[in-house]
């Protein structure tokens, strides 16, 4: 069974706790509660996917905080990271 | 709960028994490494610093030097100096003598000999080493527990398993009445809100605040992303996107409790409780910074990949003497390669064998453990040949 996990319900990425391959079902666990999602992509376990559609420079949101922002259009079950997803923090590179 | 250790006259209490023999100024390296050759329990403790260094990085370098000498496990000081640096050999043993710790201060100006001098020295260190071996442990309680926790080798797997598991241990020694120290200002941005939420007073959410603004701004004057430091290359490949993240996940090493203040780098803390140190998420720097607060042994909270497979810490060749370390990962990918390098592996929390909570209380028993010197770390293992690295902000002169 691929499983991930939500850390809070305010989050809208899950992390995953197994490899996954394009189209694979994964449990996701939020607190008590399991839902099934369908992943788009193959996508290694520890990394991240969208639980819903998260549009350009909307904000990625882990723990229930700001982890960053998207740089681009991410689809539900898609992979998020640094292709994906802007620091806000120690930007040195746009002082 | 309870553990064995060697009560101090200055009313802390130590885990392990070491005669440590420190130099005033890395001019004089070579001097506790002659001094303690063959003595057991000795170990010599060079480090970085020489008059080479300006203002608050020499006032650091003295009360680091100062606070180590007072760690608890150490048993007693041979302390060595040349009589013309900055650090005064004098001012350090005025300040380490209070805590009545058998301590012997050798300088090469009064002594006038090199080789004179090493005897001496070896004198010393063979006596207190001989005292220290007929000590024996007395009981003690998690009250009197200094632990530091660090978080190294990050991946998701860190704030979601190994991370949280070293917070119930947190949580658990400070309802206890103990002291638990965290830091890594480096890897707080993101999450210094979180923590100034939980701070005691205004002042102390203030000085959290601070200490993250000032290591941002250092970066920001660099005029680079900090991602590719912050996270670390490693860290990105274990899926770690932002610092955010990361320093969201870190700062769960360290329990729920109440921030009780924000300790300089090697300062002791006043008080019991939660302390967060001002300082460096460098393993090298970390280690001496943590080992001077007076932390007795620390909890080191490991992802997986490439940094676990190596035998000592990321970013830390030395196999540091002064505090026991536990490895811990929860990282179940390659788990086989790497279990000899652990001390303790809590991935079997991500297949619902056990609780965060049941690993927590099994990670408390191995701190226990470790303590009361039942068991020694894989990190204990092995010679120590390095020199300690102590925090420097300013230039090398």
């Amino acid at each position: 069974m691929k499983k991930a996990i939500v850390m809070d319900k305010k989050d809208n990425v899950a992390t995953l706790l197994s490899d996954v391959e394009t189209a694979d079902k994964v449990h996701v666990r939020t607190g008590e509660e399991e839902t099934e999602f369908e992943v788009r992509e193959k996508i290694p376990f520890g990394h991240k996917f969208a639980l819903t559609t998260i549009k350009k420079g909307e904000h990625i949101i882990k723990y229930g905080e700001v982890i960053g922002r998207a740089t681009q259009d991410i689809e539900i079950g898609g992979h998020v990271h640094i292709h994906n997803v802007e620091s806000l923090r120690g930007r040195g590179d746009l002082t | 709960m309870k553990f064995l250790g060697y009560r101090r006259k200055d009313g802390s209490v130590g885990v392990r028994n070491i005669v440590a023999i420190i130099p005033c100024t890395a001019c004089i390296n070579e001097l506790p490494k002659l001094i303690s050759q063959g003595v057991p329990g000795a170990v010599s403790m060079g480090h970085n610093l020489s008059c080479s260094h300006l203002g608050s990085d020499l006032e650091r370098s003295i009360w680091t030097l100062t606070n180590l000498a007072l760690n608890p496990n150490v048993y007693g000081v041979v302390l060595v100096g040349m009589g013309c640096e900055q650090m005064s050999p004098e001012r350090i043993y005025e300040e380490i003598i209070k805590s009545e710790r058998p301590t012997e201060l050798l300088i090469l100006r009064d002594i006038g000999d090199w080789n004179e001098l090493i005897e001496k020295g070896r004198e010393a260190a063979t006596r207190m080493s001989t005292e220290a071996a007929k000590l024996r442990r007395d009981e003690a309680q998690l009250s009197e527990i200094t632990l530091g926790i660090k978080c190294g080798g990050s991946d998701t797997s860190s704030g979601v398993v190994s991370n949280p598991v070293a917070g119930i241990v947190a949580d658990q020694i400070i309802h206890e009445g103990g002291t638990v120290v965290f830091t890594e200002t480096p890897e707080i941005l993101g999450a210094e809100h979180v923590l100034a939420r939980r701070a005691v007073t205004k002042d102390v959410a203030r000085r959290i605040l601070e200490a993250a603004k000032a290591t941002e701004k250092r970066v920001q004057d660099m005029g680079v992303d900090l991602r590719g430091s912050e996270p670390t290359p490693a860290n990105i490949q274990g899926g770690l996107t932002t610092i955010e993240e990361k320093s969201l996940g870190a700062i769960i090493k360290a329990g729920t409790a109440p921030l009780q203040g924000v300790l300089n780098y090697g300062e002791r803390p006043p008080g019991k409780g939660l302390y967060f140190m001002d300082g460096p998420a460098r393993t090298a720097e970390l280690l001496v910074g943590v080992a001077a607060t007076g932390c007795q042994l620390m909890v080191f909270s490991m992802g997986g990949g490439l940094p676990s497979l190596l035998p000592m810490l990321p970013a830390a060749p030395a196999r540091f003497p002064l505090m026991p370390v536990i490895k811990m990962s929860g990282n179940p990918d390659g788990y086989e390669k790497r279990k000899d390098l652990l001390d303790i592996y809590v991935g079997n929390v991500i297949d619902a064998e056990e609780t965060i909570k049941q690993a927590g209380e099994r990670l408390l028993q191995e701190v226990l453990k470790v303590a009361s010197g039942t068991k020694r770390t894989k990190f204990e293992q092995g010679t120590y040949e390095e020199i300690m690295l102590i925090q420097i902000d300013g230039p090398s002169l």
